[in-house]
């Protein structure tokens, strides 16, 4: 039986390319939590949320012969799942979905409509990722959760390297705002 | 780091190169507060608990794919036969181009594919933008058509804005976005990632892809000094002595990221990509153009390297090659299509801050455009301006330089409908710093590496792993399915089952034209290419799933290339390296008899003086280890003459190893050492001494015994 659980990373995007769904849902285990952390931070929703990951996973399984042989698939799951989030932003704007609107008051206790009563824990990062623009919240959801520098979210962004860095520490200055509060 | 003191290599203040992200504390630490780190870190804290939802979990998403693969058995629908080739083809892939297989999705379900071939074609036809007539499109397969006007390339613009805004609508909740995520993504790994001789000492050069046709890379030697990309820097080490000495440090200007460089004749070229801000004429909020910088240094005084020229273009690096004393550098450069007609910089690329002009610009395979290949040349001598430049419109990818030619190549993944991957090639000859397009074609099947396309006596031969595609229809995965191959085998096999689904390899072979004159298709099904490697009349590559054919073929007749080999052992080569004569040298992993697990790196002599006979005569299993890097070619140090040859593989250490071959005894390894950092590693030999180049340290050794002589940081 092929071990999928410690298999090198390489064998198993192999065996994915071919299909093999068990082998993408071992790369994909290794990942997710971040994956999911993403995309709830960046579009505040968790439907939003769950649908950006379940997209993204679909749409890397189904294109995964496109990811190169030397590729990292924690930074092509990344790419994709943020062109998902941003595609799911673009439309809630497009469709006059008030929930950004709502959402962007800094420090506004929860209005009581997207909100989970379990989901407490998290709710001071929530209220921080409130207080930011979309393409804060983005470039500091990759640094947080994805672990990614600057450069490297510059290139998944095409946004220079040094204007990452100033939004990032204009975004978190204003975010240990809200946290200190 | 007793094992690296003991193996000679003393990183001591190393700079850190931070590629993983596990490095994150690494490179930023400076210009990030301390105070930035903590807030990070108490968020990241905070989110611990956050609960992810029962159909994320990976046993859910496993079923939930699992589910999609049975829905799109039984939905299977048919597509119209596509053959690359034919003007049937021609036609169909351009025209469907916009609308093809986003609409006659639902409609074009039939029962038959075969017979869906004619009513697709129709339909698509129609669908399209309407003023591609057949004999036109027939016309533009062969042949590499210049822009008559910028009025005419920003038509295509607004095409490909159509085609996003099509898929944006058709799939506002659905699946695929659009090509660019793949696209993105690929630039992430790629943009980042990245001799010859004068005479006086002798010394090792870059691994090429093509004998006489020079090419960059992150280290170059002239014998005497060691020129080292570090960083954003490139620092220049003498070693004309047993000490290393650092000599000289050249900074190309503010925010520059330095991709490459190349050595000739005392010229050091510097290749580096910059970001501009464009401020929103456009009416967006802006766009970054990024560009790519040549800048080439007089370096005949090492320790006072000298500017002398230098040239820039739109887009990212993508590569360079230099010969006869001119250099040629390929970057590829994304329009934006929502740019107004006016804000030509947003669409057009440029060279040297001006707008290439119409007829400089090949026009697209498809009625549509939104990224392009810019290639320019300059003197060597001569290095203020340009020679000539040309832009290829529509195709950006793996570029392949043959002695004379220029082939762009790129992967279409069944984005014009085609139910089989495939590749686009547009070819531009070059000479004397001149370039002109010559022919482009299609063909089914997607290319592993650049070694396997490769040109010999005017004919270019191609190896190819054709996969079928699928795409994501309303709610399920259904796949485009593949038909036409052969008139016998077709439906039944198709409407009930699995054969189609599997990988196939193609060999072609092309005239000068780019027709194809001979072809061997539906090899080593279920397979893919892992290696290929053609030399002269006989070409060589591997496809793996179990075991490892290694299938020879003879390409003497153009028109009818034969396979007279087929070698089946375990494992397989992800490399292959001519190794003197009647010798073929592969590097790839050894896998157990079920082709299960992977047991190791593994080195393997081939036996080729009889090609339809290859023997593996000697095999080599390297313990503990995963993985090589030998992805990027360039990373392969190789000397068929000093019989040695280094690469980096990865185990639970990185470590770079030397091996040897003797006939009779087989491999030895020569040397072992650790690896302290991730990053580029390359070793080449100077003189006497071999040197291990990992980032900003050179550790020098004896050629002859690899014992350690010195070491040097900067």
């Amino acid at each position: 039986m092929f071990d999928y659980e410690n298999s090198p990373e390489k064998e198993l995007i192999r065996r994915a390319r071919k299909g093999d769904v068990k082998a993408f849902s071992s790369l994909y285990a290794r990942i997710y939590i971040e994956l999911y952390k993403f995309a709830l931070y960046t579009t505040k929703h968790e439907q939003d949320a769950e649908d950006a990951v379940s997209e993204a996973v679909i749409t890397a399984f189904e294109k995964m012969t496109q990811l190169k042989k030397d590729e990292s698939f924690r930074s092509w799951m990344f790419t994709i799942l943020c062109n998902q989030c941003r595609r799911i932003l673009r439309e809630r704007k497009k469709s006059g979905d008030p929930m950004e609107e709502m959402e962007n008051h800094t420090g506004s206790t929860s209005s009581g409509s997207a909100e989970n009563p379990d989901y407490t824990s998290a709710y001071a990062v929530k209220e921080a990722f409130g207080a930011l623009e979309e393409e804060e919240r983005m470039i500091v959801a990759f640094s947080v959760f994805g672990g990614y520098r600057s450069e490297e979210i510059g290139t998944m962004l095409e946004k220079k390297p040094a204007t990452v860095r100033s939004k990032k520490s204009r975004a978190l200055e204003k975010m240990r705002r809200v946290l200190d509060v | 780091m007793e094992d690296n003191r003991k193996n000679g290599w003393e990183p001591e203040n190393g700079r850190e190169q931070a590629n993983a992200p596990e490095a994150r504390d690494g490179r930023e630490q400076n210009p990030e507060s301390s105070r930035e780190r903590e807030t990070e870190e108490r968020l990241r804290r905070a989110a611990e608990g956050t609960e992810i939802p029962e159909a994320l979990r990976p046993e859910a998403i496993e079923e939930t794919l699992e589910k999609k693969k049975r829905e799109k058995q039984k939905a299977r629908f048919a597509r119209g036969a596509r053959r690359y080739g034919t003007a049937a083809a021609a036609c169909l892939c351009l025209a469907v181009g916009i609308a093809g297989v986003y609409f006659l999705g639902g409609e074009g379900m039939s029962e038959n594919g075969s017979a869906a071939s004619g009513t697709e074609s129709a339909g698509a036809a129609g669908m399209a933008s309407g003023s591609s007539g057949s004999a036109e499109t027939v016309a533009e397969q062969s042949v590499l058509p210049g822009a008559e006007s910028y009025d005419e390339i920003y038509e295509y613009i607004l095409g490909a804005r159509d085609y996003q805004e099509i898929m944006m609508n058709s799939y506002s909740r659905g699946g695929v976005e659009d090509g660019a995520i793949a696209e993105s993504a690929a630039d992430g790994g790629s943009v980042y990632a990245s001799s010859q001789n004068s005479g006086g000492i002798s010394h090792s050069d870059t691994n090429v892809r093509q004998e006489g046709v020079g090419e960059a890379d992150t280290v170059k030697t002239d014998g005497e000094n060691l020129f080292i990309l570090t960083d954003d820097t490139v620092d220049i080490v003498g070693i004309g002595s047993e000490k290393m000495e650092h000599i000289a440090e050249i900074q190309p200007e503010e925010g520059a990221t330095v991709t490459d460089i190349y050595l000739e004749n005392d010229r050091l070229v510097v290749l580096y990509s910059k970001v501009d801000y464009e401020d929103g004429k456009s009416g967006n909020d802006g766009t970054y153009l990024e560009y790519t910088c040549v800048d080439v240094y007089d370096v005949s005084d090492p320790a006072a390297p000298e500017k002398v020229g230098g040239i820039s273009q739109s887009g990212y690096y993508n590569t360079m090659r230099a010969k006869d004393g001119y250099v040629y550098v390929i970057s590829n450069f994304y329009a934006n299509v929502s740019a107004d007609r006016e804000d030509m910089s947003s669409y057009i690329p440029a060279v040297n801050e001006k707008i290439i002009s119409s007829s400089d610009i090949y026009m697209p395979q498809a009625r549509m455009g939104d990224q392009y290949t810019v290639i320019s040349s300059f003197a060597l001598d001569a290095p203020d301006e340009k020679t000539d430049t040309k832009a290829v419109f529509g195709t950006s990818g793996m570029c392949y330089v043959s002695g004379e030619n220029i082939y762009i190549t790129e992967a279409l993944y069944g984005e014009n409908g085609a139910e089989v991957s495939q590749t686009s090639v547009r070819k531009l000859s070059y000479e004397e710093g001149k370039l002109e397009g010559t022919a482009q074609t299609k063909v089914d099947g997607h290319l592993k590496d650049s070694f396997c396309i490769d040109e010999y006596n005017g004919y270019l031969r191609i190896v190819a792993t054709v996969s079928p595609m699928y795409e994501v229809i309303s709610d399920g995965l259904l796949p485009l399915a593949r038909f036409g191959e052969a008139a016998g085998e077709e439906d039944s096999q198709s409407l009930t089952g699995t054969a189609e689904e599997q990988e196939t390899t193609s060999l072609y072979v092309l005239d000068k034209e780019l027709e194809i004159t001979g072809k061997i298709e539906d090899l080593a099904p279920g397979e893919s290419v892992y290696s290929a490697r053609f030399m002269g009349d006989t070409g060589y590559f591997v496809t793996f799933e179990q075991v490892d054919p290694l299938f020879s073929v003879d390409l003497s007749d153009p028109e009818k290339p034969q396979i007279i080999g087929e070698l089946k052992i375990p494992g397989f080569s992800e490399y292959l390296h001519p190794y003197g004569e009647g010798l073929l040298l592969g590097i790839g992993m050894d896998v157990d008899e079920e082709g299960m697990t992977t047991e190791g790196v593994k080195l393997s002599m081939f036996d080729i003086s009889d090609p339809s006979n290859v023997q593996e005569t000697e095999k080599y299993v390297i313990q503990d280890t995963y993985g090589m890097d030998i992805y990027d070619y360039r990373a392969v140090f190789i000397d068929v003459e000093k019989n040695l040859f280094g690469f980096t593989t990865y185990g639970e250490k990185q470590k770079y190893r030397i091996f040897s071959y003797t006939p009779g005894t087989g491999f030895q390894e020569e040397a072992c050492w650790d690896l302290p950092t991730y990053g580029n590693i390359r070793g080449l030999y100077a003189g006497e001494r071999f040197y291990l180049v990992a980032n900003n340290t050179v550790v020098s050794y004896t050629l002859d015994g690899f014992d350690k002589v010195d070491d040097i940081v900067f």
